[in-house]
């Protein structure tokens, strides 16, 4: 049977247009696949938007089939909207005009839950997809399944344990989330999980297996690119870490890691930092890199090149030759590992969820023990040493999904 | 004594003269006075006396100048001569016509008597008329002690709930009866907008005023404010059962009679959200107190159930009048986004569990009333069918449900009672508090009685009896004396564990517990509850879980 041309609204806590995060681009990405395939009708795209006034509560048109929403959220411990009438009246307009056969929802974070109910209150025969990107419904510390304060790895939530890392919320304020996120996700009919490491954690939660798939982040086809050139008697000891400089992601680790080398050791690596926002960390945060960082510069084993446009990243992975995920917390798929196999550039990553399983160590990368600053001096000092190693993980690459196999792979679901 | 030298036969008595030790500054005024009480003689010669001190020369007074009749303070001096007049008052009912006029034959002491001591603290007057006085008092335990207002109302200190004061047996160690109960706290059915009251008694020495105290501090006129000041005059809780009828129900009781009637003279405002089903079979009744961030939690759950949609009125009662502004602005936001009819019903005061449960009970138009706690969320569709369900057993008056704390353990699969030994009350007890939850394939087993968090009851049951009690004070107890009504009335209460909420109450003390307030209030109702219901209480088997036990 020929399926009905759908017509699909793709809802994200952000337009990439403003702001580049993960989540952000993998559901623009999506959107603009759906737009072109065979078998949608229509896409649309509906990214939370803040012009600095506050939610609104209003949508706007950004640019054919592209919205902007002013909505907020005013209660992060429930995730409730902040603007009530813009869910009801503004986002339900929407709905009723768009006449949307499929909502795949991208997030409701900067949004509320309640959308979700609104949906299906006008229309039960909308089907919602929803994609999981973080861990946020069943960890109040931003999704990350890390314990506050300690960084220690979370491995189970519970009212009880929740109750410990945040002890101004009861044990039963923390059923009541729970409880209010589960009512709401009855609405979605199918979840998708970046990674199977996510989805088991979702049906750990309370998700139903056969609710739950994983699909991965499609990617931007291409041929890889060349290895890097190598200068006669060099090694391939280029490092990169691509990404947001925050406590979860790792850094301090890496240059902890080289620190702890011997100089005659450092000279033979070189580490190149591409990474944003570290002005928006805390004061004591920047210190503490900036400390590790300025005598790693001087030597010349470090580069810190800053941020960069994900046009300029197939130019800046050319001159590398291995990509570091060194994350202190699970992540889920992170794009840079689906960005590094695309462009064939083996990976260096922690030994955790997401980045354990999609690197496979000794076959298109390497893992390195969690949290462990030694560790990762010492790997980065072995891989430099030879060249073998990384001609046999590069070859062990095998290309990821693309954008349209990641597309349809969602339309089969409905 | 001699007259004309000639010796008198005379019975000679010692007593105490502690004016003379104090000038002298003896340590003790024991037995420095002295009596001689002669026979009656005709001579006209003056009497004297003479003192033989051993190795003294005997001392001789000449004759003594003052004869005729003794007046009241020199038979004051005399206990002897008063014998007769204290064995009138004595043997007259304290406070009655013969008791005054005996009692006004009887001249004050000239003296503190021995150890004889005390004090009145306070006195309290309730806005209904009557009041309280409390102090202390050292004295025999036959000591004909009363406490007496300016109107010469009397009050037996014998009447008194009494208590030992460790602070007044330290103070007084030194003196005849500073170990007795020396607490005294007495209800005073009467009582004066400005008091004064005497602490009196009649001793060997005559009347004495122990103590005297004027003024009073007024109650508040809410139960509660009234109940908390009472409360702090100081007891132990192992014996609250016997000052609780004394002492505080008859202050509150009267409080708590004029606080409703005077709440039955408001009234109601009620704001409908959406239209309601027109023929329910069931409205559910969910009080407000404080917190109502709980609505949001229920209403999601109750729109995922179809029955709820067709079948069920939702009706919110606001008994709290800090919060009502902000549930209707919250009831009209839920409205907008779930679509789910409700009615809310604001009380204008605060009038307690049972009040604002009476109170959705007139604006109910169910045939069953399904009583729930804000903090009871359902966690999936089909328990209220299901506590329905559990009527087509033969004569059920009230069904409750399952409900399980946030962990997953049982709070409650139904209610007995424990008689708590050392505070000689009978207690509420959730059976299997914290044990594994009941399989929800088990059948609806008769209990003793279920929680008044989630009940549902046929509407002319509920009717029958009365609906909810409202004599007791703020909380407790009024689930079981609704069940025991129901079971007074012939039916049976049920508990359907296929019906599965989560209850947010915290998991905190087991047995009674909380605040000096919390438990003293929760004695007082247990004093109540078990004064009405004692037959059903000693009926109760002594444990549910433990002739049933969990699966």
């Amino acid at each position: 049977m020929t399926p009905a041309k759908h017509r699909i609204l793709v809802t994200s806590h952000g337009h990439p247009d403003f702001h580049m995060g993960g989540g952000e681009l993998a559901a623009y990405n999506l959107f603009k696949t759906y737009g072109t395939h065979p078998d949608v009708d229509a896409a649309f795209f509906l990214a939370r938007h803040d012009r600095g006034r506050g939610p609104t509560g209003v949508i706007s048109l950004r640019r054919a089939n592209e919205f902007l929403w002013e909505q907020g959220v005013g209660d992060w411990f429930r995730m409730k909207m902040a603007n009530p009438r813009g869910t009801t009246h503004d986002f339900a307009e929407l709905i009723r005009c768009l006449r949307p056969s499929i909502v795949h929802v991208h997030h409701y974070v900067h949004m509320g839950l309640e959308y979700l109910h609104v949906i299906k209150k006008i229309d039960p025969s909308i089907k919602i997809v929803m994609t999981l990107h973080e861990y946020v419904a069943i960890c109040f510390n931003q999704g990350q399944m890390v314990k506050p304060d300690t960084n220690r790895l979370c491995f189970r939530e519970s009212p009880e344990d929740c109750h410990r890392c945040f002890p101004q919320h009861s044990a039963e304020d923390f059923w009541l989330r729970k409880h209010r996120y589960q009512s709401f996700f009855h609405h979605v009919d199918h979840f998708v999980a970046p990674s199977d490491f996510l989805r088991q954690r979702y049906i750990d939660w309370g998700i139903a297996p056969e609710r739950i798939v994983t699909i991965e982040n499609g990617q931007a086809g291409g041929d890889m690119l060349p290895p890097r050139p190598l200068p006669e008697g060099e090694t391939r000891n280029r490092f990169a870490f691509f990404g947001q400089i925050n406590p979860f992601k790792g850094v301090s680790l890496l240059l902890q890691g080289l620190a702890g080398l011997k100089k005659a050791e450092r000279r033979k690596i070189v580490l190149e930092i591409h990474g944003a926002n570290l002005e928006h960390q805390t004061q004591e945060f920047q210190d503490m890199i900036a400390r590790l960082r300025a005598p790693l510069e001087k030597e010349g084993c470090l580069q810190w090149i800053g941020p960069y446009e994900p046009f300029q990243m197939a130019s800046r992975m050319a001159h590398v030759d291995w990509v570091v995920i060194p994350s202190i917390w699970w992540e889920n798929s992170p794009m840079v590992i689906q960005e590094s196999f695309t462009l064939g550039r083996p990976l260096v990553g922690s030994d955790i969820g997401g980045m354990a399983e999609k690197i496979s160590h000794g076959v298109n990368g390497v893992h390195v023990p969690v949290g462990n600053a030694r560790a990762w001096g010492e790997m980065l000092l072995r891989l430099s040493g030879y060249t073998e190693e990384w001609d046999q993980l590069r070859s062990g690459i095998a290309k990821p999904i693309s954008y349209k196999a990641c597309a349809t792979a969602h339309l089969q679901l409905i | 004594m001699l007259q004309d030298d000639r010796r008198l036969e005379c019975k000679i008595t010692r007593h105490a003269r502690g004016d003379v030790a104090e000038v002298l500054k003896l340590p003790s005024g024991d037995m420095l006075g002295f009596c001689a009480i002669s026979e009656p003689t005709k001579r006209t010669v003056a009497p004297e006396v003479s003192l033989h001190i051993p190795s003294e020369a005997p001392y001789k007074t000449g004759p003594l100048a003052e004869t005729g009749t003794l007046s009241a303070s020199h038979e004051a001096l005399v206990p002897e001569m008063l014998e007769g007049k204290i064995g009138a008052v004595r043997g007259a009912p304290m406070g009655s016509d013969a008791w005054w006029t005996a009692l006004a034959e009887l001249p004050e002491a000239h003296q503190r008597p021995q150890g004889f001591h005390g004090f009145v603290e306070g006195i309290l007057v309730s806005p209904i008329g009557n009041g309280l006085v409390h102090g202390w008092a050292l004295h025999p335990d036959d000591a004909h002690i009363w406490l007496e207002d300016e109107m010469q109302n009397v009050y037996p200190l014998r009447l008194a709930f009494r208590r030992e004061r460790r602070d007044i047996s330290i103070a007084f160690k030194n003196t005849l009866w500073a170990d007795i109960e020396s607490q005294f706290i007495a209800h005073f059915p009467e009582v004066s907008n400005n008091p004064t009251i005497k602490l009196r008694a009649v001793t060997e020495l005559g009347l004495v005023t122990i103590s005297e105290c004027s003024g009073a501090e007024f109650l508040p006129y809410d139960p509660r404010g009234a109940a908390e000041r009472i409360f702090d005059i100081e007891s132990e809780d192992r014996d609250y059962h016997r000052r609780a009828p004394l002492i505080d129900w008859p202050i509150i009781k009267p409080l708590i009679a004029r606080y409703r009637a005077d709440t039955v003279k408001l009234t109601p405002q009620v704001s409908m959200f959406g239209p309601p089903p027109k023929t329910p079979e069931v409205s559910v009744i969910v009080p407000l107190y404080k917190r109502f961030d709980f609505i949001e939690h229920q209403v999601i759950e109750f729109i995922r159930d179809p029955f709820f949609r067709d079948k069920v009125e939702l009706i919110y009662v606001i008994d709290d009048p800090e919060i009502r502004l902000s549930v209707l602005a919250e009831a009209e936001k839920l409205f907008r986004l779930y679509e789910m009819p409700m009615r809310v019903v604001s009380g204008i005061r605060n009038r307690g569990f049972s009040g604002a449960n009476n109170l959705g009970a007139i604006h109910a138009n169910g045939e069953y009333l399904l009583f729930l706690n804000s903090d009871v969320i359902p966690i999936a569709p089909g328990w209220l069918e299901q506590m329905l369900g559990a009527f087509g057993a033969e004569n059920v008056g009230a069904v409750g449900a399952q409900l399980l704390f946030p962990n997953g353990g049982i709070q409650h699969v139904g209610m007995n009672f424990e008689y708590l030994a050392d505070l000689q009350i009978w207690s509420n007890q959730h059976t299997g508090t914290g044990m594994p939850a009941y399989s929800a394939d088990r059948l609806a087993f008769d209990v003793p009685a279920v929680t008044g968090a989630c009940v549902l009851i046929p509407r002319d049951i509920f009717t029958q009896i009365g609906g909810w009690d409202t004599g007791y004070l703020l909380g407790d107890f009024e689930d079981s004396h609704l069940c025991f009504a129901i079971r007074d009335a012939g039916f049976r209460i049920l508990c359907q564990p296929a019906s599965i909420l989560t209850h947010l109450e915290r998991q905190s003390f087991t047995g009674i517990g909380g605040d000096a307030f919390r438990i003293r209030m929760t004695i007082c109702n247990a004093v109540r509850h078990q004064g009405i219901w004692q037959r059903f209480l000693e009926l109760t088997p002594p444990s549910h879980s433990e002739q049933d036990a969990a699966p």
